[in-house]
Formats: C-alpha cells, sequence, structure tokens
C-alpha cells in the first residue's frame, strides 16, 4: 500500500522561522490530534488541561533529563479555531538554530513527524480554512520543494544509511514472508512456521534496531551541531563558499587579499542536520599586527571545529604550490584528519576533470579534494553530501549509522509496530492474520525512506524462493 | 432476437454470472456459447474456492450470484482452509462434481425469467460513434442491443502444446475463437498472450488407491452459499481425495526431457502464473525439492477420470506416461487425457473502468480469464460486476462498484484496472490490505444490503437473511447485557475456581468473557451461562450463524481499530477524478507521472495513490487540482 503521504492524519511538527539564523524568536508550529500532548513532553507543568485556548502563557523548555534548555512562550489553539483548523499549538524560543533543532528533535521522539513541505497549508486547505487562491500558491510550494528534497535526499542518502535501513526492511519482510505463506499457502508441502524462533528473531532485530537509534543520540554533533571552519590563504574565496553556503551576504567579500580580519559565523541546517560555520581570516606569513592576530584566532578555531575546509584558489594553485603546503602546515599534524580541501574557482579552470587529474602535488597529500565553485554553485552538493556520509559513519554500537531525525523516527514507528507482534506471541496469540497486519505497519514505515511497500514485492519474494503452486 | 438489452459472449463461470445478474435485474439478456454443453464448464481443477477463492465465490453468493448456490448443489467434498490462522482468513474450498456442476448451471441459465441461452459463435461487433450497438454471428445474423459483455475465457487465438502437438482451441476437444480477436484489435484493443496448462486425466481402475494417503472433507461442513438451507446436506455422497508425491526418479525423468518441453524449448511465448506453474516448471526451478505432493481428485460421480491436481504439464505424452508411472500408487496408471499448455489472448485491463466497461466503447464490458486473470472464482466474480453494470446502464442508473474495503471483488478489480497484469492474476487473501474485515463469517453482512439495493438479489434470500441477521443480533445482545456476577462467584467459589474465574471482582458481561481466548460460545453454553436459541434452526446453521457473533467478539479491538483506519482514507477514496479533467492542468507534476496518470485514468483519488510511482506530493497537487476543477464547474 503506498504510503499516504500529505493525507496521513500524523501530528506534524516543523520550524516555521527561519531555522538557520540567529534571530530575536524562532516558531515551531505543531498540528494534529496529538499537538498538545507531545507540546506538553517540552513544556513546563503548567502548561496543562487548565490553560486556556488561544492564551500566550509563559513556559520553560526541557529536555528528555528534564533540564532547561530554553525559556519562551506557548500558545495552544484548539480546533477547529486554528491555521490548520486541527489542534494547533505553537512554542516561542529563542531564534537559535541549535536550540530549535533540540526543541524539534525532542518533539519528534515524542511522537510527531517532521511536516512535508507545504503541509500545514495543504490541512488548513481541506479542512476550509484557506481558499483556493491560496491554495494554488501552495501548491508550487509542494511541487518545487518536493522535487528538490526528493532529489536531494536521494543524492545524499547514498552510503550505509539507505543500505541499512533497506537490510532492516528486508529482514522484517522475510518476518512477514513467513506469515503470509502460512496464510495463502497453508495448503502447499511447506515447512510450518515455528512461532517462537519468529518471534525471538523480531526480538533481535529489534534489540539491533533500538542500538541503532541510542547511537543516534549519543552522537553530540548531529544534536548541537557540526562545525566547520573554512581555512586557507587570502582571497582563495572562504568567505564567497562561506556565503554560498548560507545564500546570503553575510561576510564582506571583495577582490583584495585580506578583507576576513576576523572570525564570522552562522548555522544552517542542511537535510536535518545542522552545521556551525565559521568563516575565518586568511592564512599567511608576514602578516602585519591585526592580521596575525586574526590568523591566530582562525587557527585555534580550526582546533575546534569538527571539520576544517581548506580553500584553495584553483586558477592560481600551479604558480602557487609551495605556498599552499607551507599554509597548510601551519594547521596542526594532530588536524590532519579532519581537513577536507575545497579546490575553489573552478570555473575559472578551462577543463576541471584534467585539471584535477593533474594536481598530483595535491594528490599526494592523501586529503578528500572537492572541486567547488562558489560563484555557480558547482561541486556543492558533492561535497555536502559526503560530508553527511561521513557523519553517517561513524562508531557504535549498531551495525550503521543514521544520520537524521527522519531515519530516527521511523525506525521508531517500526519498533512499536514489531514490539505489538512480539507481545503477541509471548501472549499466546498466534493468529497469523493478526501478526501479519502489526509486521505490514513496520514495514511500511521504513518504506517512507526506501521507497513503497507493496504485496507484489511480497509475492514475488515468495514465488521467487519457494516452490509453489499444486 | 433482433434486439435486446444485453449480450454476453461465452459462457464459463464468468458469462453464466453476468447473464444471470443482468436477467435477474429485469433486463433482457442473451447468453452466447460455442456449444451448449460446455456451459460453466471446469476446464481444469474441479474444484471451488481455496485460500481468498472461497472469499471471492462467497461474496458473488452475497450479492445474489449463482456461484455458491451451484457449489452446495455439487459439492463431492468440503474443506475449510486456515481455520487456524485467524478468522480472517478461513477459505471455504469443495470438490465439485464437474458434471453436475455444469448442467446445474445450464439449467439456471436456461430456465432464467428474461434471458436466452444460444449456442452461437461471435464473428464481429458493430460499433457506431465509438458505441457498441450489436454483434454478428457465425450465421450472418446481426443482433443488436444496448451493451456486450465479452467473457471469451482462453478461447481467443488460442494454442495447445502437448509437446511437439500444437493444435488450435481454447480446451481439449473444443475450436478457438479468432475473429473475435482480430476485431478488438481492429477496434483499437490492446491484447496481450498468457498462458495457462492443466494435468493428464488418469483411469480411476488403473490407480492402486490402497497404498495412498486418504484425504476426507471436514466432519462438519459448511455450505458455500449464505443462503443455502437444504436438507439434508451436504446434497451428494462425499468422495475422498488421495495423496501421493513425485520423486527423485519422476524428477530425473522430467529433467532429461526439458528440450521437448514447449514451455522451455520457446514454443510458447506467453507468460504463466506463478503461483500454478507446471511440474516441468517445479523441477527445473527448484530441483533441490525432493518431491511435490499431488493430490488425486475425483472429477464426477458419473466419471471414472481422476484428475492429478499438482501434475500440470505440457510435456509429450510418452513423457507425461512415464513421470507419471514413477509415483507412488501410479505405476500402472492409464492416461485418459493428456496433461497440456493453452496459449491465448486476453486484453490488457488498464483499458477498463472499475466497471469494467472499456474506456474507449462505451457498452462493450469484458469479464473473466480474457482479462487476464485465472481461477473459476475471479472469473464468476468479474462477471457478475460486469453484468450488474451493463445492466444499469441499460436502466440509466449509477454504477456499481464495490470497494476494496468492501469485498475481495473490489480488491480484484481495482488491482486488475490500475495495475494492469504480466501473468494471469489469482487472489491472495495478502493483496487486501482489510483483510481483517473481509471475512467469510461477515460477507453477507457486507454485500446483501447492496444486492438487494440493485435489484439482483431476491426476496427469498433476503428474508433468510433477516432471519439470520435478527438471530444474531439477538445472541449478540445476550452474551453483550448478561453478566458475571462477584456475589455468584463468592458463592459458588470451588466451580469457578476451576473455570479460572475466581479472581473476577467486577461484573463481568459474557460478551468480554467471550473475548478471552479459553473461552468461545460453545463452552459458555456447556457452562450454562448462555443459551443459543433454537429458534428451529438446524444444527448447522446454528453453528454457522453463531461463528459471525464470536468473531465479531473476540476481534472487536482490531475490528474498531481498522474501522479507524478506513475512516481516514474513506474522504480520498471517495473523490472522484471526472473523466474530462486533464492533467496536463495539474502545474508541478513530472511528466513520467502525468503519463501514467493519464494512462491509466483512474476514477478516484484513491485510485491514483495506488499507481505504481505515484508520490505522496503528486496526489497533493492532484487533490488541490481537483477542488479547483469541481468549484470551476459549479461556478460555470
Amino acid at each position: 500500500m503506498a504510503s499516504a503521504g500529505y493525507f496521513n492524519q500524523d501530528t506534524i511538527a516543523s520550524i516555521i522561522t527561519s531555522p538557520n539564523a540567529f534571530s530575536p524568536v524562532g516558531l515551531i508550529r505543531l498540528s494534529g490530534i496529538s499537538a498538545f500532548s507531545i507540546a506538553r513532553t517540552i513544556a513546563s507543568r503548567s502548561f496543562n488541561e487548565k490553560i486556556k485556548s488561544h492564551f500566550l502563557y509563559r513556559t520553560s523548555f526541557i529536555d528528555s533529563k528534564e533540564e532547561v534548555f530554553d525559556e519562551g512562550l506557548i500558545v495552544f489553539m484548539r480546533a477547529p479555531n486554528s491555521f490548520t483548523g486541527e489542534d494547533v499549538v505553537e512554542l516561542h524560543f529563542h531564534g537559535n538554530p541549535y536550540v530549535l533543532s533540540k526543541a524539534i528533535s525532542l518533539l519528534i521522539q515524542n511522537g510527531a513527524r517532521q511536516s512535508l513541505p507545504g503541509e500545514f497549508s495543504f490541512r488548513a486547505f481541506r479542512n476550509g480554512k484557506i481558499s483556493l487562491d491560496q491554495a494554488e500558491g501552495i501548491s508550487s510550494l509542494i511541487a518545487s520543494t518536493n522535487e528538490y528534497s526528493a532529489q536531494r535526499s536521494f543524492r545524499l542518502l547514498q552510503g550505509n544509511v539507505k543500505e541499512g535501513i533497506q537490510s532492516l526492511r528486508d529482514q522484517l519482510e522475510r518476518f512477514l514472508m513467513e506469515v503470509e505463506m502460512d496464510i495463502d499457502f497453508s495448503d502447499q508441502d511447506l515447512s510450518v512456521i515455528d512461532f517462537s524462533s519468529w518471534s525471538n528473531g523480531l526480538k533481535n532485530w529489534v534489540d539491533e534496531v533500538r542500538k541503532i537509534r541510542e547511537d543516534f543520540l549519543k552522537r553530540k554533533p548531529l544534536l548541537e551541531g557540526v562545525k566547520l571552519a573554512f581555512i586557507g590563504e587570502p582571497n582563495s574565496g572562504k568567505s564567497s563558499l562561506f556565503n554560498r553556503l548560507l545564500g546570503m551576504d553575510r561576510s564582506i567579500v571583495s577582490d583584495e587579499a585580506g578583507t576576513t580580519r576576523d572570525t564570522v559565523k552562522e548555522s544552517i541546517i542542511v537535510g536535518d542536520i545542522l552545521f556551525r560555520i565559521t568563516d575565518t581570516a586568511g592564512l599567511r606569513e608576514g602578516a602585519g599586527y591585526v592580521e596575525s592576530k586574526g590568523i591566530e584566532k582562525s587557527l585555534q578555531e580550526s582546533k575546534d571545529s569538527d571539520l576544517i575546509l581548506f580553500v584553495v584558489d584553483a586558477s592560481v594553485l600551479e604558480k602557487k604550490a609551495d605556498s599552499m603546503e607551507r599554509t597548510l602546515s601551519l594547521i596542526g599534524v594532530e588536524q590532519r584528519s579532519k581537513i577536507k580541501i575545497l579546490l575553489n574557482k573552478i570555473d575559472l579552470v578551462s577543463n576541471s576533470v584534467d585539471f584535477l587529474k593533474n594536481q598530483n602535488s595535491l594528490k599526494q597529500l592523501k586529503i578528500p579534494i572537492f572541486a567547488v565553485s562558489a560563484l555557480t554553485g558547482e561541486g556543492f552538493d558533492q561535497f555536502l553530501g559526503s560530508i553527511q556520509e561521513n557523519l553517517e559513519e561513524s562508531d557504535g554500537q549498531g551495525s550503521f549509522e543514521i544520520g537524521r531525525m527522519r531515519h530516527f523516527e521511523v525506525l521508531g514507528k517500526a519498533i512499536e509496530s514489531v514490539q505489538e507482534a512480539i507481545l503477541k506471541v509471548d501472549r499466546g496469540e498466534k493468529l497469523p492474520d493478526l501478526l501479519s497486519a502489526d509486521l505490514r505497519l513496520a514495514v511500511e514505515s521504513l518504506g517512507e525512506i526506501t521507497g513503497e511497500f507493496s504485496n507484489d514485492d511480497m509475492l514475488n519474494r515468495i514465488f521467487s524462493s519457494f516452490c509453489i503452486g499444486k | 432476437m433482433d434486439r435486446v438489452d444485453v449480450i454476453v459472449i461465452g459462457a464459463g463461470h464468468a458469462g453464466c454470472e453476468a447473464a444471470l445478474a443482468s436477467a435477474r435485474m429485469g433486463i433482457r439478456t442473451l447468453l452466447l456459447t460455442m456449444n451448449n454443453d460446455r456451459i460453466a464448464y471446469m476446464s481444469c481443477n474441479p474444484a471451488i474456492g481455496g485460500q481468498a477463492k472461497g472469499q471471492l465465490a462467497r461474496e458473488v453468493d452475497a450479492l445474489g450470484g449463482e456461484m455458491g448456490i451451484n457449489t452446495d448443489k455439487s459439492a463431492l467434498q468440503y474443506k475449510r482452509l486456515n481455520m487456524s490462522k485467524g478468522p480472517a482468513v478461513r477459505s471455504s474450498r469443495a470438490q465439485c462434481d464437474k458434471v453436475i456442476y455444469s448442467l446445474r448451471m445450464k439449467e439456471s441459465v436456461e430456465t432464467q425469467e428474461n434471458l436466452t441461452v444460444a449456442q452461437r459463435e461471435v464473428r464481429g461487433f458493430q460499433v457506431e460513434q465509438n458505441k457498441i450497438t450489436g454483434v454478428f454471428t457465425n450465421f450472418d445474423e446481426l443482433i443488436r442491443c444496448d451493451s456486450v459483455i465479452v467473457t471469451a475465457g482462453t478461447f481467443m487465438k488460442s494454442l495447445m502444446f502437448c509437446g511437439s502437438t500444437v493444435e488450435e482451441g481454447g480446451r481439449a476437444g473444443d475450436t478457438s475463437a479468432n475473429k473475435i480477436s482480430t476485431c478488438l484489435k481492429d477496434l483499437g484493443f490492446e491484447l496481450i498472450r498468457l498462458k495457462t496448462g492443466t494435468p493428464a486425466r488418469l483411469k480411476k481402475n488403473s490407480i492402486d488407491f490402497t497404498r495412498l494417503q486418504r484425504e476426507d472433507g471436514d466432519k462438519f461442513p459448511v455450505p458455500f452459499s449464505y443462503f443455502s438451507h437444504s436438507n439434508p446436506f451436504p446434497v451428494l455422497t462425499q468422495l475422498p481425495c488421495f495423496l501421493t508425491y513425485t520423486n527423485t526418479r519422476t524428477h530425473e525423468i522430467i529433467a532429461n526431457a526439458k528440450d521437448r518441453s514447449p514451455m522451455f524449448n520457446g514454443s510458447i511465448g506467453g507468460r504463466g502464473p506463478r503461483y500454478c506453474p507446471s511440474i516441468e516448471d517445479k523441477v527445473y526451478r527448484f530441483f533441490d525439492k525432493e518431491r511435490h505432493q499431488i493430490f488425486l481428485e475425483p472429477e464426477s460421480q458419473f466419471s471414472h477420470e481422476i484428475y492429478a491436481n499438482g501434475l500440470s504439464t505440457s510435456l509429450p505424452l510418452d513423457v507425461q506416461k512415464n513421470f507419471l508411472s514413477s509415483i507412488e500408487g501410479l505405476e500402472k496408471v492409464e492416461i485418459s487425457r493428456p496433461g497440456y499448455a493453452v496459449e491465448y489472448d486476453a486484453v490488457n485491463p488498464l483499458q477498463l473502468k472499475l466497471t469494467l466497461e472499456s474506456k474507449n466503447i462505451e457498452g462493450l464490458f469484458f469479464a473473466g480469464q480474457v482479462n487476464g486473470t485465472s481461477g473459476y472464482e475471479e472469473a464468476a466474480a468479474q462477471g457478475l460486476i460486469a453484468g450488474i453494470n451493463a445492466a444499469l446502464k441499460t436502466k440509466e442508473k449509477d454504477p456499481f462498484i464495490v470497494s476494496r474495503s468492501d469485498a475481495y471483488i473490489g480488491v480484484l478489480i481495482d488491482d486488475l484496472v490500475t495495475k494492469g497484469v504480466d501473468e494471469p492474476y489469482r487472489m491472495f487473501t495478502s493483496r487486501c490490505e482489510h483483510r481483517l474485515l473481509l471475512r467469510e463469517d461477515n460477507g453477507d453482512h457486507r454485500l446483501v444490503e447492496k444486492g438487494r439495493s440493485i435489484g439482483l438479489l431476491n426476496t427469498d434470500k433476503y428474508s433468510y437473511y433477516l432471519k439470520k441477521f435478527n438471530w444474531q443480533q439477538n445472541l449478540t445482545s445476550s452474551v453483550k447485557f448478561n453478566f458475571l456476577y462477584p456475589k455468584e462467584i463468592e458463592m459458588n467459589k470451588e466451580r469457578y475456581e476451576a473455570l479460572g474465574l475466581d479472581s473476577v471482582k467486577d461484573k463481568l458481561s459474557f460478551l468480554d468473557l467471550l473475548k478471552r481466548p479459553e473461552w468461545s460460545l460453545e463452552r459458555l453454553e456447556e457452562e450454562k451461562f448462555i443459551e443459543i436459541p433454537s429458534d428451529g434452526l438446524s444444527e448447522i446453521e446454528k453453528r454457522i450463524w453463531s461463528e459471525n457473533v464470536e468473531v465479531s467478539a473476540k476481534y472487536s479491538g482490531y475490528i474498531d481499530k481498522e474501522l479507524e483506519l478506513l475512516k481516514k482514507v474513506r474522504d480520498r477514496e471517495g473523490l472522484s477524478i471526472p473523466k474530462e479533467f486533464s492533467y496536463k492542468s495539474v502545474s508541478g507534476l513530472s511528466n513520467e507521472v502525468r503519463e501514467r496518470l493519464e494512462r491509466v485514468s483512474p476514477s478516484t483519488l484513491g485510485q491514483a495513490m495506488r499507481i505504481h510511482g505515484i508520490t505522496p506530493a503528486a496526489t497533493a497537487l492532484l487533490y488541490i487540482h481537483l477542488e479547483k476543477y469541481s468549484n470551476e464547474q459549479r461556478t460555470l
């Protein structure tokens, strides 16, 4: 069955102010039948049944360890008098990407689903809250963002994660197949299902998925943001790259070397990972007093960051290879593993493929190289994708690492349904028709990432693995 | 016979239901068959039902179809499958006497008011302005009509294969209908080539049954039809089947003849069903499997031929003879009819609406195997729906569509017209997303009122149903509103301890007690907690009628959850897409998605969502534009 997408009735959540920038206020909206109860999980105790609809209350925001992580305001709007026509809660935080990212993560852990592009407006339209004219505006939003994010998430999700989740679903489908065969092909000469080993297998599956989810929670960068620092020689284009990434002019950019004398910080969310990015003053020998202060600071920044993006100007690389290597050596050896080289201004090179092939001196450094252009945006997706994959590859207890809240959320739903089936077997209710219903829900949840599940797929699996037919 | 309302071409399992449904709804109907002696003929397995097929046959019955009643008139052995797999998936199956089955159905169609049966071959269609207006027969007649239902089965351009022998025909001993296939092509229909097969029939007295495992039917058989209440039941003397197995020697013989199999030497190009493979298919693909089970089934009480279920084949006769005699009990077997494969033309069902009327030619319906399905039950279900809709068309009434949440029939037809087929389609319970709701025990509750409202289900059946319905209501209230009180337990401590009920602290309804796995209505009655009313019912009726009450109680939690889920999808399932709606007007759809939508042209948003490759975002866009469209229509 195709996943319902926009027609799903889950309670949805999203950051509705700019999630990337520091600003006075950051807003999260929750909409759906459980909006109130999910909001309560991170609000103070005073946010309870006694509050009135459409009144603004002060609250602390607390995390799962009962620690306060922000102070703000909260408002509950009872259906149908709300933007979407459903129960809505809006949570007002300080506009800090870290706080917002943490809050949305907690809400999702507690049962909300990250909304799809335009989904709040879509619900408002379905509930008769906005007009057709307004809805047509959303339709372009749904179309464009969907296309964009679909392509993007596909590209960013090439490595381990997709394979990992696919393999989890594969395992579940095999369990599902066993009960389905026990129903549709019970008159065939096939081995009989052994429910105790069936449910033991599922228990192992649940343990495995739990580990994967716990690893995710343990990994700090994903919740607190991944620190990236742009480092490089003056005028290599660090600030242009930084701005390209942010999509706005924040650092002062000019062709004169040494424009950034201090560090500049910004945060953005790509996919659902928070990046905290630092632009630094250029590194060079023989700088003046003010500038060398800046350089000192740049080196400090590089130590504090999770990843160092060493920017090199491709157009002058051949002339300045020696100086580039000397500059690179200013960064301590112990920081080496964090470095990625960004070969900027690749648009100025006539044949970028040949050019890259010929950079033997660069290759000898054994540092990953990405050819990009701050001017045209070329190479950015590839480079960001690789960063995300890197994050998803760090050590943990699970068989693979997930990198996104979305994965965490989907795996949680799947565990819940599988647990239902295990409980039934434990209680002695070994009825395949009910067990199948639970497993189907779990498989469909994972299908939101791996692509939809269809009964035809399952029948194909049965026919290709077993001799069926009288 | 110059003019009728509805013409049905083909009198197989689809054609008979189609013709009966239309005639019973008061429409003048003509049923044409190439051979009056082959009406509702069981060309393959002499049985009705099986997993998911039992549900289909019973749904046909609940709407007012004939299959269930005809099965009860001819059953030689009843068996309900999946009794331990949960009530949702229990399925009836019956071995039938194929001679009686055919003759009883012949009697029904011949005596049906408004229905004429005639032996003709259809050679052409009369189509005016994309609307069918009549058919031409092999006697150069033109018979005019409003609608035509094609139920040609495997008979369009059919070829039969047995080794290197190739003959024209849709069934051994019968011919092929070649003209009709060409006419459909000329009308612009896309045809596909499919394949099916059947095993050899064996001479009963050449089999040594003493060495084989005997398989009898159920001790307490359950009739197929919700409305059967014949006494005595079963009607016919019940007969056993016998079980034997192939062995490595059998497989060796088959493997050695691989190059003589038309399936494997390239003679047959059509796709066969994977769930019903030939024995050579099984041996070649699963060579490791040491044995395959073979059921030897009686074909008729008048016949000394035995059906060898599990041995469908198109190998040459000498190989068939060889591998058969390697099987235990068949050492001296004689073949009365060789097995063979049939390759035939079918209509790609993507060209049909949910009513089974074609999208391009008004009034032209298709049902049964010609739509790429396999099985008598799948055929009957489609025949019934096509017959009903052709009749409604003449009456100028709204079409009749059964949804996926109403019945297996709904799943079957929606799958066919939404996804198309690439092999003969068979129903499975796993194809139904609302399986817990679509049970055999509630088929009548789901469909009788529908059958009644379109004027198909007759008064006799309907009043019998109401009697059952009231009886079940009474029984339900008596378990719901009678209680076990703690005081009573206190007074008879020993007795309730033995029943495991001594810990009950609050009053407990017998309905709640019934929800516990170890309790059943029967046990409640044994313990004298309740009385199951007799009301002059037979033991069989009491037993069958109780089932629904018990299952509804035991599964109530799951059923409620399903119904809750269903409510959520109902609005989008119900949102219809007008025929003239243009997908080009939906900005933001990719070309690929738009092409798929145009090809299937779904009639509801729910159907659109089930088309392969349609993204959630695409359905959301479609929804907005459909609302916009209907708004524009209103203001025009």
